[in-house]
This record gives C-alpha cells, sequence and structure tokens, in this order.
C-alpha cells in the first residue's frame, strides 16, 4: 500500500515538469541554451546516508547537442555516480526544447564526520561547458515535525450525540510522510479517522513533506456513558516524530425511555367489556433523569383506556417505574389479537412507544350459558325419567 | 294360601281409556302348580300376565308375584319369572347361544353360570345340536323350544308361557307338554296361557278362565265342570232297553241325562253315581256297561260361552 | 299413583351396551358405510397432504390445514365431508333400533329379563354411539397418521388439543342424527318409513337449509337490503335460523377449531375490527369460548331429542 503510493507520487513529480516545460516554452522564448540545473544545490544529509540529488539538463531552443558527464569536483572518500534511467551514464544527448533528468548518487564514505562536502558536477559539450557545484552538509537532518490543530477542541453533547473534531495535520519535516492516527480514549470509546468530508476510515494517511490535511476524528460512545467531561489524547505519528492534541468531550446527561411490558413483554390479555390490568414498565436507560413522564395510549375504537399514574414526576437514571394501565375493551370486540399502542412523553421531547397485543378474550360467560342448556337438557331427562321411568 | 303362593293377585285392573281390558282379577297360584288361563281373544289374558311381570302398570289393584310387587320391584319380580311370549323372537343374525346368552346376562347370570346352562338347557329342550346356528335358520317350533331353553337358564320359580303350543305340530306338541310338566318337577309353578283346553285340561292343576276381563271361573277342571255343568261327575251308562233315560233320571242326585247314540248315556251326577245307577237299572234293563268320565274341558268351555252369550242377548 | 319402583333404572345397561355396540360393529351395513367414509375422508385428507406438501411450506396449523382443504376433484373437505356423510351413518346405525325389536318380536321378551326399557333405550343409543365413535376415533388417528408419514412432522400440542375438540364435536354432531333417527324408529313401526323421514330431515339440513334460510328469514325480518346496505336485523335472524340446523352448528364448530385465524362465526361490523391483527390465531382456549355455544347445542339438542324418543318409547305398550 504504502509502495504503491510512493510510486503514484514518483509518477506525478516525473510528468510535472515535463508539462511545465512544454507550457513554460512559450512565455519564456527569450531564453535560449542549454542548462544544467538542480533544486536544491545545497542540501543537509544524515551522515552515512547515500543521496540522490536529481539533475535537469535542459535545452532551450537550440539544436540537439552532446555532453560529456562528469564529477570532476568529489569530496574526499565519496563516491559520486552519475545515473541516467537508473544506470550509471557518461554522456548525454539533449534535444531541443527538451529536458533529461539526471541523478547524481553520493555515497560518503564511513565515517565521514559533520561538515560541508562540495561536489561539481560537468557536462561538457561542443560548444558549452557546463558546471553545477552542489554542496552536501552532513549533519543532523531537520527534525521531522508533525503538526496538529483543532479548532474546537472542547465538545458538548449528550451520550447519543456524533461528536466530531476537525483536526487539521501538518507535516512541518523535510520529508514526505506517512502519518498513523491514533487517539487515547475512555473505556468504550471508540474514535475514528476519516478524511474530511469524506467517509472511509483510516488509521494512516500520507501527507507531503510540508503540506497539512484535515481530519475528521469521531467519537462514539456508549449510551449510558454518565454525564461528566472526558479527557482525550489524539496522536499523529510517523516513525520520526509526533504530535498530541488533547480533546475533550463534555457529555450532558439525557434521560432515554423505554416503554414494555413486565419481564420485557409485549403482550396482554383483556376480556371483552371488563376491565383488564395491564403493568406497564417505563425504564430509564439513560443518564438523566426523566421528568414529568405523560402516559397515553392509541387503542383500538370503543376501548378505555387509563393509566395508574397517568404522570410520572420523574424516573432516576437507571430506575424503572411500572404504571399500571387499565384497559377495557369494547363490549362488542371479538375475540383475537388487537393491537394497541401505549406512549411515554416525558420533557425534553422525549417520545417513546410501545406496540402491545392484546389478546381479546370474550367473557366465558357464554360457557356457563351452554352449561346451563346442557343441564336443563339433563333437567327434562330427569324429569321425564321421573315421569316415565322404570317402566 | 299365604305360605306357597307364588302368585297372588287382588283386584287387578287395567284401563285403556274408556275400555276396561282387565276388570278386577284375582288370581293365586301355588308353588309347583301348573294353571291354565282361558278365554276368547281379547279377554285379558296376556294383559294380566303383562301386569304380574311388572311389564304394564295396572290401573289398580295389587299383586305379588315370587314375593314382590311387580309395580314396585319389577326387577325382583322378572328375576324370578321365566317369561315365553305368545309371539316370540330371536335375533335373526345371532347363535341361539348369543341369544340367550344375551337374556342370561340381562337376568343377571355370570358368564360362567351361563356356561354351565346353556348346553344342559339346549339338550333338555331337544336343540343340543343347533346350539351354535344362527336362529335364522330356526323353524318356529324350534324358536318356542328355544324360548322355554331361555326359561329353563333362569331357573325361574314361576314360568309364565303365553300360547306355547300355537304353532307346533301335534308330535311338538306333546314334547313341549311334557317339558312343561318337567318344569313343575324341577318345582316351578307355571301360568299357561292356551286356546288348547285339551292340552290345558292334560297337563293343568286347576285352571282360569276369562271371559271379556273378568276372571269367571277358576279352579280344577272338575270344578268347572260342577259349577258349568252343574255337576261335577260324568258317568258314562251303556244299557239296552226301554226309557233308560227316563230310568237314568230317576236316580237321585242325577242333574242331566245326555244320549250319546246307540245305547250310550251320559249322565251329569253331584256325585259318584255308579253304584245307585248300578242298582236302579240292573233289574229293570239290560245294563252293559258302566264308567266313569272326566269332564271335558271343552265342553265346560262350549258351555259357559254359550250360557254367556245367552245372557247377553 | 307413580309409586316409586326399586331397582335401578341402569340395570343391564352395560349389557345392553356391549351388545349393540357388537351388533354394530360386526352388521354389514355398518361396514359398508364406514368403508365409504374412510376411503371418501382418507381420500380427502390425502388429496390435501399432496397439496400441501406442493404448495404451502411453512405454516404452524399444517395439520389442521389437512382437515380443511378443499382439493379437486372431491368437492368436499374432510369436514365437509364428515358433516354430510355422519348423518348418514348415525341414521343407519339407528333408524331400525326400536321398531326392530318390535317387529322382530325381542321385545317383550328382552323386556321380561330384570331390566327396565330406560336401561334398553340408553343402552341402545350408547351403543350406537360408541360404535360411531370407534369408527370416528379410528378415522381420527388414520388422518393423523397418514399426515405423520406423509408430512413427515408431528403435530403440535396445541394442534393436538384442537384436533381433539373436533373429534369431541363430530362425535356430538353425531349423537344429534342417532337420537334423531331413535326418535324416528321410536314413533314409526315400520322401519323403512324410519329411515325415509330420517333421511329426508338429512336431506333438508344439509341441501335445503341454504335455500329455506333466506326464504324464512325475509318473511321474518324483511328484505336483506335496507337504505343503508345490509340490514343488520337480517343478519342475526337468519344466523338464529341457520343454526336451527346441526350441520350449520357443526359446521361452524369445526371451521373455528380447525381455522385458529377464525375470530368471530357471525356477521361482524367493521368498527369491531378496527386494530385487530387480522390473521392472527386465536388462543385454543378463546377458539374453544367462541365454539362453546355451538357444541353446547349440539350435545342439548342430542339430549332433548333422546328425552323425546324416551318419552315416547316410555309410553309405549310393549305389545302393540
Amino acid at each position: 500500500m504504502l509502495k504503491r503510493l510512493v510510486v503514484v507520487a514518483f509518477l506525478v513529480a516525473s510528468a510535472g515538469p515535463a508539462s511545465h516545460a512544454t507550457l513554460a516554452a512559450e512565455p519564456n522564448q527569450a531564453i535560449s541554451g542549454v542548462f544544467l540545473t538542480t533544486r536544491y544545490p545545497v542540501l543537509t544529509v544524515k551522515a552515512g546516508e547515500t543521496t540522490t540529488v536529481d539533475l535537469s539538463l535542459h535545452n532551450y531552443k537550440l539544436p540537439p547537442q552532446g555532453f560529456t558527464l562528469s564529477v570532476p569536483e568529489i569530496a574526499e572518500g565519496w563516491k559520486a555516480t552519475l545515473l541516467g534511467g537508473g544506470q550509471p551514464v557518461g554522456a548525454i544527448e539533449v534535444g531541443p526544447d527538451s529536458d533529461e533528468s539526471l541523478q547524481l548518487r553520493l555515497e560518503p564514505p564511513s565515517g565521514a564526520g559533520q561538515g560541508d562536502y562540495h561536489f561539481t558536477v560537468e557536462a561538457k559539450g561542443a560548444a558549452q561547458d557546463l558546471k553545477l557545484p552542489i554542496t552536501v552538509t552532513v549533519g543532523k537532518e531537520v527534525p521531522a515535525k508533525l503538526k496538529m490543530t483543532t479548532n474546537f477542541p472542547d465538545l458538548r453533547g449528550t451520550a447519543t450525540t456524533a461528536f466530531k473534531y476537525r483536526v487539521t495535520v501538518t507535516n512541518d519535516s523535510g520529508r514526505n510522510a506517512t502519518i498513523n492516527m491514533t487517539a487515547d480514549a475512555p473505556k468504550n470509546f471508540q474514535v475514528n479517522f476519516t478524511e474530511a468530508y469524506g467517509s472511509q476510515q483510516l488509521t494512516s494517511i500520507p501527507i507531503e513533506a510540508g503540506k497539512s490535511k484535515d481530519l475528521d476524528a469521531s467519537v462514539s460512545l456508549p449510551r449510558e456513558t454518565p454525564a461528566g467531561n472526558y479527557k482525550m489524547t489524539i496522536h499523529a505519528r510517523t516513525e520520526q516524530a509526533s504530535a498530541d492534541l488533547p480533546v475533550s468531550l463534555t457529555i450532558l446527561g439525557q434521560p432515554r425511555l423505554s416503554v414494555s411490558g413486565e419481564g420485557g413483554r409485549l403482550s396482554g390479555d383483556a376480556y371483552a367489556g371488563q376491565d383488564s390490568q395491564l403493568t406497564v414498565v417505563l425504564h430509564n436507560d439513560g443518564s438523566e433523569a426523566a421528568r414529568d413522564v405523560e402516559m397515553s395510549a392509541t387503542a383500538p375504537e370503543g376501548w378505555k383506556t387509563s393509566f395508574d399514574p397517568k404522570t410520572v414526576p420523574e424516573i432516576a437514571a437507571g430506575k424503572s417505574q411500572n404504571v399500571k394501565m387499565t384497559m377495557t375493551p369494547s363490549p362488542r370486540a371479538i375475540a383475537g389479537d388487537y393491537q394497541m399502542t401505549v406512549r411515554a412523553n416525558a420533557s425534553g421531547g422525549i417520545d417513546e412507544s410501545a406496540n402491545f397485543r392484546i389478546t381479546v378474550l370474550t367473557s366465558t360467560l357464554w360457557g356457563a350459558i351452554g352449561i346451563a342448556i346442557i343441564a336443563v337438557a339433563l333437567l327434562v331427562v330427569v324429569f321425564a325419567v321421573a315421569r316415565f321411568g322404570r317402566r | 294360601m299365604a305360605g306357597d303362593a307364588v302368585i297372588e293377585a287382588r283386584g287387578l285392573t287395567k284401563r285403556y281409556g274408556a275400555n276396561l281390558a282387565v276388570d278386577h282379577v284375582d288370581l293365586e297360584v301355588a308353588a309347583g302348580e301348573i294353571v291354565g288361563i282361558l278365554g276368547p281373544n281379547g279377554s285379558g289374558k296376556t294383559t294380566t300376565i303383562l301386569m304380574l311381570l311388572g311389564l304394564t302398570e295396572p290401573t289398580s289393584g295389587q299383586a305379588i308375584v315370587a314375593g314382590f310387587d311387580p309395580l314396585r320391584d319389577p326387577l325382583e319380580v322378572k328375576r324370578r319369572v321365566g317369561y315365553l311370549p305368545d309371539q316370540i323372537g330371536f335375533y335373526e343374525n345371532m347363535s341361539a347361544r348369543d341369544n340367550l346368552a344375551y337374556t342370561g346376562r340381562l337376568a343377571g347370570l355370570t358368564r360362567r353360570e351361563i356356561d354351565e346352562r346353556f348346553e344342559a338347557a339346549l339338550d333338555r329342550v331337544g336343540l343340543g345340536h343347533v346350539a351354535h346356528a344362527r336362529v335364522t335358520t330356526y323353524s318356529q317350533g324350534m324358536r318356542q323350544r328355544l324360548g322355554l331353553a331361555e326359561i329353563l337358564m333362569k331357573r325361574p320359580s314361576v314360568a309364565v308361557l303365553d300360547e306355547p303350543t300355537t304353532a307346533l305340530d301335534p308330535h311338538s306338541t306333546q314334547e313341549f307338554l311334557d317339558m312343561i310338566r318337567g318344569l313343575k318337577a324341577d318345582g316351578t309353578a307355571v301360568l299357561l296361557s292356551s286356546h288348547h283346553l285339551d292340552q290345558v285340561q292334560s297337563v293343568c292343576d286347576r285352571v282360569a278362565l276369562f271371559n271379556r276381563g273378568r276372571l269367571a271361573l277358576s279352579g280344577t277342571v272338575t270344578e268347572l265342570a260342577a259349577r258349568v255343568l252343574g255337576g261335577g261327575y260324568v258317568i258314562d251308562v251303556e244299557a239296552r232297553g226301554d226309557k233308560v233315560p227316563e230310568l237314568l233320571a230317576e236316580i237321585p242326585g242325577v242333574v242331566r241325562v245326555q244320549p250319546l247314540g246307540g245305547d250310550r248315556y251320559r249322565v251329569d251326577g253331584q256325585r259318584d253315581l255308579r253304584a245307585a245307577i248300578a242298582r236302579h237299572l240292573a233289574e229293570r234293563v239290560e245294563l252293559t256297561g258302566i264308567y266313569y268320565a272326566t269332564p271335558s274341558l271343552n265342553e265346560v268351555y262350549a258351555r259357559y260361552f254359550q250360557e254367556a252369550r245367552d245372557e247377553i242377548e | 299413583m307413580k309409586s316409586s319402583r326399586h331397582g335401578s333404572p341402569w340395570t343391564g345397561l352395560g349389557t345392553v351396551v356391549a351388545k349393540e355396540t357388537a351388533d354394530h360393529l360386526s352388521s354389514a351395513r355398518m361396514r359398508i358405510l364406514e368403508a365409504l367414509v374412510f376411503l371418501t375422508a382418507l381420500y380427502s385428507a390425502y388429496l390435501a397432504i399432496q397439496a400441501i406438501r406442493q404448495t404451502i411450506g411453512e405454516s404452524p396449523f399444517l395439520f389442521l390445514r389437512l382437515l380443511t382443504m378443499t382439493e379437486d376433484p372431491l368437492p368436499f373437505s374432510f369436514i365437509g365431508l364428515l358433516g354430510f356423510l355422519i348423518p348418514l351413518v348415525a341414521i343407519a346405525l339407528a333408524f331400525d333400533s326400536v321398531n326392530g325389536e318390535f317387529n322382530r318380536r325381542t321385545l317383550s321378551r328382552v323386556l321380561a329379563q330384570p331390566i327396565y326399557r330406560d336401561a334398553l333405550l340408553l343402552g341402545k343409543f350408547l351403543g350406537a354411539l360408541l360404535s360411531l365413535t370407534i369408527a370416528l376415533v379410528a378415522l381420527w388417528l388414520l388422518v393423523i397418521g397418514l399426515g405423520l408419514l406423509l408430512l413427515g412432522l408431528p403435530p403440535s400440542t396445541e394442534e393436538m388439543v384442537r384436533m381433539l375438540g373436533f373429534l369431541v364435536a363430530t362425535i356430538a354432531y353425531g349423537g344429534v342424527w342417532l337420537a334423531l333417527a331413535m326418535l324416528f324408529s321410536v314413533l314409526f313401526r315400520a322401519p323403512a318409513t324410519a329411515a325415509l323421514a330420517a333421511l329426508g330431515t338429512w336431506l333438508l339440513f344439509s341441501l335445503f337449509w341454504s335455500i329455506i334460510t333466506p326464504i324464512v328469514t325475509t318473511l321474518i325480518a324483511g328484505p336483506p337490503e335496507g337504505i343503508l346496505g345490509p340490514r343488520l336485523i337480517y343478519l342475526d335472524v337468519q344466523q338464529i335460523i341457520d343454526r336451527l340446523s346441526p350441520n350449520t352448528l357443526y359446521a361452524e364448530t369445526a371451521l373455528a377449531l380447525l381455522q385458529p385465524a377464525t375470530r368471530a362465526l357471525g356477521p361482524v361490523l367493521l368498527s369491531q375490527l378496527e386494530g385487530a391483527v387480522l390473521g392472527a390465531p386465536l388462543p385454543v382456549t378463546q377458539s374453544f369460548v367462541l365454539i362453546w355455544p355451538q357444541l353446547t347445542g349440539l350435545i342439548a339438542a342430542t339430549i332433548l331429542i333422546y328425552a323425546i324418543a324416551y318419552v315416547l318409547f316410555q309410553r309405549q305398550e310393549i305389545r302393540a
């Protein structure tokens, strides 16, 4: 993954100057000649590190010409190699209005001390002798540096809020770097990083030297997280550098109500035309007391419902409250299942409901009447036996 | 009659609407006695029998059969009484054994008792060889015998036989009458209803004569003859000579003299007049024979109903 | 006058029941009828099973569907078939039960044994009912066995309870027709007359009742439609008249028991359905509450018709 990113970066880098050259050719018509250039003629390298310096040979408006390449000045003990197209080269041809890239590979001798080392690259052509002095300073590398900032380090919200920190990460070092993002958060908090306005979660992001990128650090936390202030630290790390960003979350308490029946059952029985009781359990599994909970129900036509108590002043966080619901199905209700909605409204716009399935039972009065009918029939038989029996 | 009476009826009356079917019948049957019930159709014989069995309810009157009141304890009565209906039927698709086992079970016999008694009963009525055949193969006579076997199995103290010999040929009738005598020998009292007067006379100790729902007469044949014919003694006289009937009529105690044709005359007397007849005729006519004759039930019956008709007219 | 008699009226009842049952179970008449019922009923159940296997995968009441589905080429479902044929079997069992005894002249001989007529009549009724019950239980078990074999899964407890209720209702339904046939066999001395009367009643209830009901209803309650649509009073009266037929009572009972989603057995106002969860099966107990009037009606009808037959029989002279 990293490798591919690097390759892509390289391709962009190599295509860039070429297109730049063609575009730049128009306004720079005055310039003509062949130039040997490099971007950073003076550079610093770490001790013992082989350095490659990019060179470029530009030909503006001159016929193609050849140049012999050499490195006449080499600091002592160093080994300098000119590379073209990846191989050591000794001469180069450059066409009109084109440029060729070269690399100068510099291998320091072991134990090369701190200090400045001078090199000169020479390209000798028929008409021109081009010289390019390069100074390599061996010493401590510029310390890699990362910077991380955010505009709003303190966020407030309830446990269900989607918290998101917009974080700007700046690569203040001289080289491109891949930055790993992590966060120290309280237990059960989860921090995910995405590119700003992006949705893809990431754990690391490449940032070119000197550039910065915006990231979103979104925090998800358990709903039951108690109210309070939580500190977190976001870390950006490369191999060489790191940056920390302390942020904080202020969780505000929030009631969260659930409506259910006893034991979580959402069903009950009721007799047609008769009062039936059903215990509704209000559970506050939020982090703040629910206040002024008002009960209501939506039942089929002809049903009567009432609650005892009708309103509950307060249900503390994590506590339950039983409410007795008295429902009276219509006397004409036929047996079977009906749906009714039990609703709990609390201050703060909390509106929770649950659908209960009420099985309406018809009165067993008919059963008694049926038995009575059979009893009457049997009485008739008893009478018949008494009157006509035993013949 | 208290001690050994198995049937004792007092004032039994059955009324169907306006029709008086049985009118104050008193009847007594002693243990081991064979009593014949006579009378024309519709005279109340069968109704009386049904009342005695508790199969129909008397409008008034009382009866004690085998020690129980058929009105209050019909089950106890029926347990002790065997009944052969005038028109007997069996379950055609069942074997004789199954038919009898069914009624045997209903009579309260155990399976073992049924097993034990069945063979003997069928042998006794001469059906042993067809005991396991379906009743549908039986002739009417065999069915009557099977009915009797049913009674034998029950070992009742009273057997009530309603017209049992109607459908039988003379030979079978004779056998059947023997079986009835067998019942008497077992100690069973028999109430026998029949039209065949000679049969009744041959097996019955006493007869009861029904007429229009009433028990008109009852007693031994001799007693009946005394009341209907005026005398209980019948003497046949064989004599040749003049004025034999007149001579006979002169003898005190002679109720009636009837020429029988030829030189024979029948004398109804109030007592045994043989000696007196012999004395009176011997010197006057040629007396060739003098016989004691039993009064015929046929005669009593015919005379009685002749008189009864005359009365009405 | 009606002096109390001694001895249990049930003396000999067991013997009569045993004999009658044995008679019925071994009679050719019963065998032919049972073969007819068994073959058609099993065929209908088999057709239903085939259809279930092809079309319906999962259903909580697979076994019950087996009894309620109507499949070509039979025009009846299993329960429809039973509703149609059971009266026939019951009539065959009882149409000559009493007059047959008279005609065979076995009655006086049997009643000369120490039993009351009460036991004879009840024994005959119970014997016939027992025979019918034996046949129905056998058929019931056969269908369950067939279902087990071809569906490859056992009925649930609830299904078993429902099917048991259905069995009881079927027996009660048979009881009504037995009592009716027995009543006719007491009323008419000729078995053919009794059979004709019973079959006529059967035709009346199973074929013509649906034609008669609207006519009678219109006579009593006026036209079916008013200005505002169907008139409720018409529907109510129609239902009452419809339910005078034991076939209606039985059909309703079977429907409510075997189709658990059945919530009502009469006209239902739209307002009564508001909020109702349609298609949800009724609890078993509620299905039973629903059909309780029907079931008790069938049982009470059986007892009452039997009582009429009983009184008539007791009043008859044995020697008529």
